[in-house]
This record gives C-alpha cells, sequence and structure tokens, in this order.
C-alpha cells in the first residue's frame, strides 16, 4: 500500500458517491384533457373574509360581501317571516324565559344555540320566543366580538320592528326594518356604540344559485359544539341540488337529472366535498363526490370540485367543473 | 447539485492529493487500535539481553532515531498488551497496541469532577464507545440508540426521530457535545438525526437528573458526547464513505494536526439519504423520471453538510500530568429535506413542495483542568443557533414551475442560546473534594406563533457539590443548586449520591436528586387564535419537578482472562407539575401545570470479556402511572420489557471482528392525552431489531471495512395506536419503526504522515 494507492481509491470512492448521491431532476406530466366543461375558482381570501354570491347561468359573481358586515336577516317572504344568524362568524342566540328584556343583563344560565346548517324553519335558533340574547360569534381574527340582546315587537312579511341593547341596557334603540320582496332577506348589523346598520348583504334573489361562505355545522359528539366550515350552500329561493352517488360524471344526462328528487336544504352541496389531511397538512378534494343542480331558470346542471387553493397555494378558492345538461 | 457541494466536493479531492505521501520517519506514535487514541507508553530497547535503553512518549510519540535495527524493542502501556519486536530497517509511523480486555476501566466526565473511572463514579453511568459506534455502522444517534435499553425512539417525518429515556419524553433529556447543550427543540425534542457521531470519542448516558450541574431539562437523564481529541504530532486524518441500500450515501474527512503546542483539527461531512417509500427495493437507485404520486417519499429525502474546526491547546505547564486546556471549537450544520408532496387530486398536476432547511452553528470556548495542585477549573462558554425553515412552493407538475406558496405557508423558527458553566473544583485530599460553580443561560425564541414573534429568557444558577470519601470504602456526593429566572419561579434543586464500597469486586449506589425541566417558551407564549383555534401560552407556568431515586449493584468478577460486570439498578421517578396542554374555558386552551407521573422500572446489565469475545446483555421492565387531573385515580400501565444481547468477537490475528445488535422492545402501553383534554389508551406491539455486522482492518490498518445488515428482520410498520397531537387527530392504527431490511458497507481510510 503506498501513497498513490491510497489517493486513487478515496478519490474513486468519492467520485462514486458524488454521482449517486444527488436529488433527481423530474419530468413533467403530461397536462390532462378536460371536457366540455366551465371551470371556475371563487376567492374567499384564506381566512374566509368573504361571501360570494354565484350565478350558474351566467357564469358570473353575482355579488359578494364581507363575513363580519351583519349579524341577522330578515326573511322577506314566506308564510311566517323568520330570523336568521350570521353562521360565517359561528353567532350563536339564547331565547330568554322568565325575564323581560330589561331584566336580562348577563349570559348566564342561558341556552345558546347555532343556526343549524340546514336553513330549514324548524330548525332555526332563533323561533318562538320573543327576547333573546345573541353572541355575535368571532371576528377575522378570532377575537370574540361579545353579545347584545334583542325583543321582537312586531315581525310581518312587510317589516320588522324589534329592540336592541347591549348586555348592560346601554344603546338602546328600538329599529323598524322595512323589507323588500325582491330579496330572500334584509340584514342588519349591531354596532355597539351607535345606530344599528342595514347594509345590502344579498343581490337580488333571483339573481344568483350558489353562496360560497363559511357557516357552522352542528357537531353532536362528544357534546354540542357547533363547528365553523367552509363551503357551498345553495340559493332556497329557487335553487335545487342533490349528490349523486350512483352515476359518475361523465355518464350524467338530462333524463337521469330530471327523474331526480333534489333536496331544498340549502347544505346539500356543503363543506365535505374536501377533507383536511392532518398528517400532510393539505385540503384534499373528493373529486368523486358529484352534485346536480338545478337553477333558479330551470336548468340542469353536473357540478364537482377540483380544488380549494389559489394560485399560490392559500387556501380559500373553492375551484369547481361545471356543465349544463 | 448545490454550490455548497460543489466545494465540499472540491475541498475533498484537494486535501486528498495532498495528503498522502508517507515519509521516512523516525516518530513513531503510539495508539489504540480499539479507539486510534494517542497512548502514553514506555520503550525498553535491548542488546543481547541487556536494557541499554528507556524512552518515553511525548504527546504518544515517541523518537526511535537512537535505535538501531536488529535491536530488540518493547513497548509498555497501561491497560494495553505489551509490544516486542526486533527494530526493522523501516519502521511505520504509527503502532497500534490492543487493550487488555480485563483490568481495564473506562474513565467518565459528565457530571464528575474531574475524570473519573466508571467504578468509581458515584453515578451509575452507561458508556456507548467508538468501537461500537463503528461496529453498528451507526450514522446518527438515532440509529446508535436502536441498541440501548431503556431508551425509547419516535420518528416523525418532518420532525425527526426523538426519544425517550426512562420512560419520560425527551423534553427532559439533555444532550451535550463536549458539555455544551444542543438547542433546537422543535415540539420540545431534538431531532436525534441531526447528531453525528463520526468523530466521536465515546457517549456517556447518565440516567436520572443531573440537574445541579446542568440545570433544566436534565430531568431523565443526561447524554454527553465527547469528541476525539487528537493528541498527535504528526499530520493525520480519516476519509469515511459509508453506503447502505436504503439510499444512503454518507462521506466524512477529517484530518488534525499540531502547530507548536496548538492542536488543530477540522472535519467536513456529508450526509445525503435519497428517501425511502414502502414500495421501495433495497438497492433502489433513484432515476429522473415523470412527477407522479411516487415522488413523495414517507422518509424524506434529506442532505445534511456538516463541519467543525477545533483548537486545542495546554495552557499550563505545570508538572501535573493533567494540563489545564483552552478548547475553541465551531460546528456548522445545514440540513435540508426536500418534500415532494402527492399530485392533489383530480388532475394530479400541482402539488404543494415543502423544504426544510436547519441551520445550526455552534461556538464554544472551554478551559479544563488543573490550574494548581488543589485547584481546577472546568469551564464552558458558547453561543448556540439554531434556525429552521420551512418554504412551500406551489408546483405546476406540468412545467415543473415551482411558485413560491402564500406567507402562511411559509414559517421560521429560530433559537438561540447564551451559556457560561464555570466551576472551580478544590482538591484538599484524594478523599475530599469541593466544587462551586456558576451556570448562567440566556435563550432566545422566535417563531410565528410565539406571542410578539420573539420572546428571551434568562436564568441565573449557582451550585455546589462535595464529594466526600470515608474509610475508602463510602462516598457521598451531596450537591444543590438555587437558581434566579427572568420568567418562571425556579425551585431549589439538591442531590445525594452515596456509593459504598462493600468488597473489592462489589459496589452498591444509591441516589436522591431533583430534577426539573423549564417550561419552554412556546408553552409559555404560543399563541394560535383564529375561528376555531383559541391556544395561548400560559406565562405563569412552573417548572416540571421530579424526584429520581436510584438503586444500583455493580459486581466485577474477573477470573483469568474472564471479566464479567453486571450492574442491577432499580428506578423511581416522581414527576409532579407536568405542563400539559388542556382546556382552561369552553373555548381556550392553553398550557398549565397539571399532570402528575411515576415511572419506575428495573435494568439489568451484565458485560462478559474473554479474550477476543464480549458480550452486552440486558433486561429491563419499566412502567409508568400517570395521573391527568387531580381527582381521578392514576391509570397504571402494566410493565413492559425490553432484551439486549450484544456479542461481538475480533479475531486479532486477522484484524477482523464481527457482531450482533438485537433488542426487543415489549408491548408499548400508553395513555396519551390529546389536545382537547380527552385521554386515550393507545397500545404499540412488541418488535425486534437485530443487526449483524462484519469489520475488518487491512494493510497495517490504515483501510477498514465494514459490511453488514441491518433491521434483518424486516421491520417496518407494527400495529399500534398513536395519538396525534393535532386538536382534531384521532389514533392512527399503524407506527412506522424502520425501512426493512437494509444492507450497508463502510469504509475508512486512515491517513498519517510527516508533515
Amino acid at each position: 500500500m503506498n501513497g498513490i494507492t491510497n489517493k486513487l481509491l478515496v478519490f474513486f470512492i468519492l467520485s462514486g458517491f458524488a454521482v449517486a448521491s444527488c436529488r433527481k431532476k423530474e419530468l413533467p406530466v403530461t397536462p390532462p384533457a378536460i371536457g366540455d366543461v366551465t371551470t371556475t375558482a371563487i376567492e374567499l381570501s384564506p381566512s374566509y373574509q368573504k361571501i360570494a354570491y354565484f350565478d350558474l347561468g351566467t357564469n358570473t359573481n353575482a355579488g359578494e360581501a364581507v363575513k363580519t358586515n351583519w349579524d341577522l336577516g330578515f326573511s322577506c317572504a314566506g308564510e311566517t317571516p323568520y330570523i336568521i344568524l350570521n353562521a360565517a362568524k359561528i353567532m350563536l342566540a339564547a331565547p330568554v324565559t322568565g325575564k323581560t328584556f330589561e331584566q336580562v343583563t348577563s349570559t348566564s344560565n342561558l341556552s345558546f344555540k347555532a343556526e343549524h346548517p340546514t336553513g330549514r324553519m324548524d330548525s332555526l335558533a332563533i323561533r318562538g320566543g320573543s327576547v333573546y340574547v345573541l353572541d355575535r360569534g368571532y371576528d377575522n381574527s378570532g377575537t370574540h366580538m361579545g353579545h347584545f340582546k334583542m325583543e321582537i315587537l312586531e315581525h310581518t312579511n312587510l317589516h320588522f320592528k324589534g329592540r336592541f341593547a347591549k348586555m348592560d341596557g346601554s344603546n338602546e334603540q328600538t329599529v323598524t326594518i322595512e323589507k323588500d320582496n325582491n330579496y330572500n332577506f334584509v340584514y342588519m348589523k349591531w354596532n355597539e356604540s351607535g345606530a344599528v346598520n342595514i347594509p345590502v348583504i344579498e343581490p337580488l334573489k333571483d339573481t344568483w344559485d350558489l353562496v360560497f361562505t363559511q357557516y357552522s355545522e352542528i357537531f353532536h359528539e362528544p357534546e354540542y359544539m357547533p363547528y365553523s366550515v367552509v363551503g357551498c350552500l345553495t340559493n332556497t329561493y329557487n335553487t335545487t341540488a342533490l349528490r349523486v352517488t350512483d352515476k359518475a360524471f361523465e355518464d350524467i344526462n338530462l333524463e337521469y337529472a330530471e327523474n331526480l328528487v333534489l333536496s331544498n336544504d340549502r347544505d346539500e352541496i356543503g363543506y365535505d366535498w374536501k377533507t383536511f389531511l392532518y398528517d400532510q397538512n393539505i385540503y384534499q378534494i373528493h373529486y368523486e363526490k358529484v352534485y346536480v343542480v338545478k337553477d333558479s331558470e330551470g336548468y340542469f346542471y353536473k357540478l364537482r370540485f377540483i380544488d380549494f387553493y389559489n394560485q399560490i397555494g392559500e387556501k380559500g378558492t373553492p375551484t369547481f367543473e361545471y356543465q349544463r345538461l | 447539485m448545490t454550490k455548497n457541494n460543489i466545494l465540499y466536493r472540491l475541498f475533498l479531492v484537494i486535501s486528498c492529493v495532498y495528503l498522502s505521501p508517507i515519509l521516512y520517519s523516525q516518530q513513531v506514535e503510539f495508539k489504540s487500535s480499539e479507539d486510534s487514541v494517542a497512548l502514553r507508553v514506555s520503550v525498553y530497547v535491548f542488546e543481547n539481553d541487556k536494557k541499554i535503553n528507556e524512552l518515553k512518549s511525548v504527546n504518544g510519540n515517541v523518537d526511535f532515531s537512537t535505535i538501531k535495527s536488529g535491536q530488540l524493542v518493547e513497548v509498555l502501556a497501561t491497560g494495553y498488551e505489551q509490544k516486542t519486536f526486533t527494530m526493522p530497517e523501516t519502521i511505520t509511523p504509527v503502532i497500534y497496541l490492543h487493550k487488555i480486555a480485563t483490568r481495564f476501566d473506562e474513565m467518565v466526565v459528565t457530571g464528575q469532577m474531574q475524570q473519573t473511572s466508571i467504578s468509581d463514579a458515584v453515578q451509575n453511568v452507561r458508556i456507548i464507545n467508538s468501537k461500537k459506534i463503528e461496529q453498528m455502522g451507526a450514522q446518527n444517534l438515532t440509529q446508535l440508540f436502536k441498541n440501548e435499553l431503556n431508551i425509547q425512539l419516535s420518528t416523525d417525518a418532518i420532525l425527526g426521530s426523538g426519544m425517550s429515556l426512562q420512560g419520560i419524553s425527551g423534553e427532559n433529556v439533555k444532550i451535550l457535545v463536549d458539555g455544551v447543550p444542543i438547542i433546537g427543540r422543535l415540539n420540545g425534542t431534538v431531532d436525534l438525526d441531526q447528531i453525528n457521531i463520526q468523530n466521536v470519542e465515546k457517549i456517556e448516558i447518565i440516567e436520572g437528573p443531573l440537574s445541579v450541574n446542568y440545570g433544566s431539562d436534565a430531568l431523565a437523564g443526561t447524554i454527553n458526547i465527547i469528541t476525539k481529541k487528537n493528541q498527535s504530532n504528526l499530520l493525520s486524518g480519516k476519509a469515511y464513505a459509508y453506503y447502505e441500500s436504503n439510499g444512503t450515501y454518507n462521506t466524512q474527512l477529517n484530518l488534525s494536526t499540531k502547530f507548536k503546542h496548538t492542536q488543530i483539527s477540522a472535519d467536513i461531512n456529508r450526509n445525503y439519504f435519497d428517501g425511502w417509500r414502502p414500495d421501495e427495493k433495497p438497492f433502489h437507485f433513484e432515476q429522473v423520471r415523470v412527477a407522479d404520486s411516487l415522488r413523495n417519499k414517507l422518509y424524506k429525502p434529506r442532505e445534511q453538510i456538516f463541519g467543525g474546526l477545533k483548537a486545542r491547546q495546554r495552557i499550563n505547564n505545570s508538572s501535573h500530568a493533567e494540563g489545564l486546556y483552552l478548547t475553541a471549537d465551531i460546528r456548522l450544520f445545514q440540513e435540508e429535506i426536500e418534500n415532494r408532496g402527492i399530485p392533489s387530486k383530480p388532475y394530479y398536476i400541482k402539488a404543494f413542495d415543502d423544504y426544510y432547511n436547519t441551520l445550526r452553528w455552534d461556538n464554544s470556548i472551554s478551559v479544563i483542568g488543573r490550574m494548581t495542585k488543589k485547584w481546577s477549573v472546568n469551564s464552558t462558554n458558547s453561543y448556540n443557533f439554531f434556525e429552521r425553515k420551512k418554504t412551500t412552493y406551489v408546483n405546476d407538475l406540468t412545467t415543473l414551475e415551482q411558485t413560491i406558496a402564500g406567507a402562511n405557508e411559509q414559517d421560521t423558527s429560530a433559537f438561540d442560546l447564551f451559556l457560561s458553566r464555570t466551576s472551580f473544583i478544590y482538591n484538599h485530599s484524594k478523599n475530599w473534594m469541593l466544587e462551586v460553580g456558576y451556570d448562567v443561560n440566556y435563550e432566545s425564541s422566535r417563531g410565528k406563533r410565539i406571542e410578539h414573534q420573539t420572546k428571551a429568557m434568562g436564568d441565573y444558577a449557582v451550585y455546589v457539590t462535595s464529594e466526600y470519601t470515608a474509610w475508602n470504602k463510602l462516598t457521598i456526593k451531596p450537591g444543590l443548586r438555587a437558581a434566579y429566572n427572568s420568567v418562571y419561579k425556579t425551585p431549589v434543586i439538591p442531590s445525594v449520591f452515596f456509593k459504598y464500597k462493600v468488597s473489592k469486586n462489589n459496589d452498591i449506589r444509591l441516589s436522591y436528586s431533583r430534577g426539573y425541566r423549564a417550561p419552554s417558551l412556546k408553552e409559555l407564549y404560543f399563541l394560535f387564535v383564529d375561528i376555531n383555534h383559541d391556544i395561548k401560552g400560559n406565562p405563569e407556568l412552573e417548572a416540571e419537578t421530579s424526584n429520581n431515586y436510584q438503586l444500583s449493584l455493580r459486581t466485577d468478577y474477573e477470573k483469568g482472562k474472564c471479566r464479567l460486570v453486571i450492574t442491577n439498578q432499580f428506578f423511581f421517578n416522581d414527576l409532579a407539575n407536568l405542563i400539559t396542554l388542556a382546556q382552561v374555558t369552553n373555548t381556550e386552551y392553553s398550557y398549565v401545570n397539571l399532570s402528575k407521573a411515576q415511572t419506575y422500572g428495573y435494568t439489568l446489565n451484565t458485560n462478559f470479556i474473554r479474550k477476543g469475545l464480549s458480550v452486552d446483555a440486558g433486561v429491563s421492565v419499566k412502567g409508568r402511572k400517570t395521573q391527568v387531573y387531580a381527582n381521578e385515580s392514576p391509570r397504571a400501565t402494566s410493565f413492559y420489557p425490553e432484551v439486549k444481547v450484544n456479542p461481538s468477537y475480533t479475531i486479532d490475528k486477522i484484524n477482523t471482528s464481527f457482531a450482533v445488535f438485537y433488542k426487543f422492545t415489549g408491548k408499548l402501553p400508553n395513555f396519551v392525552m390529546q389536545n382537547d383534554g380527552t385521554v386515550f389508551e393507545s397500545k404499540r406491539d412488541a418488535f425486534h431489531m437485530l443487526d449483524i455486522t462484519a469489520s475488518s482492518f487491512f494493510w497495517k490498518r490504515k483501510i477498514g471495512i465494514t459490511l453488514g445488515v441491518k433491521n434483518l428482520l424486516g421491520v417496518t410498520t407494527i400495529n399500534g395506536l398513536s395519538g396525534g397531537d393535532g386538536a382534531h387527530s384521532a389514533g392512527s392504527s399503524s407506527v412506522q419503526i424502520g425501512m426493512g431490511r437494509t444492507y450497508f458497507c463502510s469504509l475508512t481510510v486512515n491517513l498519517n504522515t510527516k508533515k
């Protein structure tokens, strides 16, 4: 063994390693052939600040709103007028029994309920009573927005009249809100230190089919727990939908769709077309979940989701493809 | 290939070219054949059976220029076999001596006032020497600890490998390199895959708290990694290459020499692992391929580059054998883990690619040794920096164009630590010593989910220990530490160790020590609030504390050429104030001092040596009781066993040794506290780990080759539930243990040359 051999041996081993021990480059994949479908992305922002209304027939955004801009919605049509909570920020409502509007000053011993995801009238959080304490839910940074109380004085299809105040009774105001039958709901926003706002949130009721927003899903295990989810709700005015489980997207035709019994529940499409994978820290899309939607003009569409991320990988951009039948 | 890579390879090639010429030398260096440590030797020269000369080594070197060929040379070194030979015409520059199996005691430093033999130390110290590291082909601490009792390992695809000791999680294990703590505890634990052990002389493991000396985190135990200290006058070095069939390619080069009175050593390593998927066969070589779902690996591809520079100088000229040494050490570490994401459904044309870049920068200056006849000093001063950056890209797989993802997907955590720990040791007599020291730690932490993004804490401690031996039989070592911490209230930490020498061959050790773990900056200042989460750190947290009791009996039989050491050890840990993430109001979660736990166990270790045969074997059983809430009854786990057998056989004539590393880990029961406060029981199945290796040296020990099979039984996943640490996670039904059977080979080239 001499110096030269020594040198060469080391050199060869290292050279061999140098070749084998590098990360190998990849080759690009061939883009898939995407059929005759329309692909649309709805940006809600990574913290889901927006509510976005969408019309299938024109493939356009019918309107959008900031989710924290309202607290209560008052229905404009139907036999019994009703009130909804802003589920996008997980608002809660508790009926007050045995106490008057003036007497209720704290949130203790009250039973709070969140808005039910289906939007069915018999499941509403505000139902029956006249005095309620309202939990305003959370703002975009996750800060709790406090409570206020409400007394329903008069409620018809034409107007709503009610009293609002802070829990300590201050900033009390009586408000009358006129209704407009061109909309599903008129909205109000409680203001801690000033007059109640009446913002415009939703576009005209016959101009949109789907709304992309946060809303509350209710879990009952291990206990009653409203949980904020992001998904797609249908316009209960005149849009219906159904998840199809017995046919592939490609095989759904008009004849098949016309024979389906579609659901009026607003969360028929819902949020579960995606799952968060904790081990990979990523939302996975359930491409195999296919929906049939009948829009307000009476056309049938098939629809499925393909993404939840925008171009720079931020969540909050539901992306779907659909086709008119 | 990165720029770093090219520079690194260039450096290796250039160094090799300059290194090799072996010139005729009269200086002969004597080294231990087991661990290449330079030896202190006496050389006697005989002519016609008459002693004519006597030479002593200076730093392991002896000048042979006065010895004529044909004269008889006899070399003696304490603890080593005598070597006799006739002086040849030219003599090799390095001569290796074999350790005598019997009558040799390893030395320990961790928690000691001065270097002490393992049988004299008041603590029960476990040593893993470099021979075992080489025989196992272990590349990092994770691989080495696979064969240790009382150590459980866990793997995370991104966070790397963690450990638990005596049934206590890794947050409570202090890991030191030459006395300097390793920082960078992500989620509480240090990634053991990042701790290189190629230039290590030995690793000392002390179970039970050494909190008096080392402060926080040294609750379950302390692991001190002692790096090699080359004494050689020559320019010497080692080139090392390692290949394993799961796609590991490691190379290392180290050089060391002496300039005047300063010993300088430098090393550089590159470790590359190309990732592993369960469907990969051994000897799978990565190819350039289409970016489909196979791009995602279960074990992520990883490249690590280590570099170190160390200078050591004796700074007093006193006649004491142990001098006073000044050591300056700089180490750099860089790691990139690449996680090529799974192409997302439905079209498989988009994926998230994550890169995890870790940077460690460890600097230390230490002064250790004897100052005067009565006084010694042990001073370590260091600055450590750790940063881990996660960068995420959205990869368009049809063009392979990477777009940097939004700010939410990027994350950087950084820690740094200033440490100054100095103790003065007064040697009153052989029987009485006193140590007085201070320990100052100033650490800061920076991260996305830390309140105000950055937080710091200072810890200022003084400690005193004393060691007294009565009648040459009973040694008692009490210690006390008191500290002020800028953030939380620190407990006063006492400890006391007893050692009684029953007879020449039997020792009893008994100890009580208190340990603590400081609340981490994350537990104090974590902040994660959004619509579905409200998790906040708790600045009012107190330290976790433990009372540890240990009893051990050590018997050291010697008969003829056989030696048998048996250690029986019992331990009991009583842990309180355990920091737990719990629901504090309806919607809020925070860290609270909540749970209590007890761990207890028994360990039997035996070591048998006869000539070339050495067998390490042991058994341990452990149990744990956990009480999460004060009002509930403790949940006890059944005992779970571990068995270890590690025989090795060395045939001196052909410089070859064979070794088997076997460990059985019994069914591991556990209770996992989830973030939502619920506790669920998990169980992990038993498994067997078996490695077999053979090592051989050639050409006067210049070339060494080790071949082996790791994980011979091919363990990959086993059944078991493991709790996640997310608020939402459920248990998964299998636990990843290893990558199945792999084959490895390593090559060592020892380089020695005259300057």
